[in-house]
């Protein structure tokens, strides 16, 4: 093991490059094990996040790994980092899954439910931009057999 | 210009992701969200995840139970729901449904996320009608 500081190249979807610490890369399970399998060359692609969302994980990276942070400041950090529009939100999700930080896709995925718990169907589908398939007799239905879960 | 494009693509997320959100909600929130689209009327009802929803609730020792119950014989009882919150505690919404119940309460279950609620002595078998 080397003690220098190694450096990556990520690039992504939309070709902008992005050069990391390999220490805080790493944080990412998919940048380990191509790491570790020794798949790394010059420059890691990362054809499922654009250079807007990976600024937005690599702000997170950094902030989880900066030394002597306090439980405190990063549930501060984590508060703030998960309210962006729900596209941003969307996006960060499917990154951190396709980068496999389990971490940082719990934190997402707890700000989706709680934001989407208390809401109507109608909320929830512009929400998610979900087109409802149902026809208006069938969701009448659906709607009448839970009728109490609408009160 | 009104094409609809009918097929998943339109979905925001891949089917074991909207799993992992939609586990973590409690069941009356769920039963809402059944009728947003066919997708999630069919994950949601399917066994599998009705079973996924109660171990993760279990294992996770946040137990977000939710019982009702609708009787027919009884305007009184209606509807009766019960959630634990986040720290166990039971929390009873409604609470003023639970009078017309004496003592002796039993709660039968869960099976397939559904428990029956049940009244000793009694020949009514209260028909429990969770969705889930």
């Amino acid at each position: 093991m080397s003690s220098s500081t190694k450096f990556l190249t990520l690039k992504t979807c939309d070709d902008k490059k992005f050069v990391l610490d390999e220490a805080i890369a790493v944080r990412s399970q998919t940048i380990k094990n191509m790491v570790e399998d020794d798949c790394v060359s010059n420059v890691i692609p990362l054809p499922n996040v654009d250079s807007k969302t990976m600024t937005k994980v690599i702000e997170y990276w950094k902030k989880h790994s900066e030394e002597g942070i306090s439980k405190d400041m990063l549930m501060d950090f984590d508060k703030a980092f998960v309210k962006v529009h729900h596209s941003i939100l969307h996006a960060l999700i499917l990154a951190a899954n396709f980068l496999n930080d389990k971490e940082m896709l719990d934190m997402m995925c707890q700000e989706v439910v709680d934001r989407i718990k208390g809401k109507t169907p109608e909320e929830i589908r512009k929400e998610f931009d979900i087109k409802n398939d149902f026809t208006p007799e069938e969701e009448e239905e659906i709607r009448k057999e839970n009728a109490w879960a609408f009160e | 210009m009104a094409t609809n494009v009918e097929d998943d693509d339109v979905h925001p997320f891949p089917e074991y992701l909207a799993k992992e959100i939609l586990q973590d909600l409690v069941v009356k929130s769920l039963l809402r969200f059944k009728c947003v689209c066919k997708r999630w009327y069919t994950l949601i009802s399917s066994r599998n995840f009705i079973s996924q929803h109660l171990n993760y609730h279990e294992n996770n020792k946040h137990p977000k139970v939710l019982i009702c119950d609708h009787c027919a014989l009884d305007d009184l009882i209606d509807n009766i729901t019960i959630i634990l919150n986040s720290e166990g505690t039971p929390l009873i919404e409604k609470l003023h449904h639970l009078l017309g119940f004496d003592i002796n309460l039993f709660l039968e279950g869960p099976k397939d996320g559904v428990f029956l609620f049940l009244q000793e002595n009694s020949h009514v078998d209260y028909d429990c009608k969770l969705g889930l």
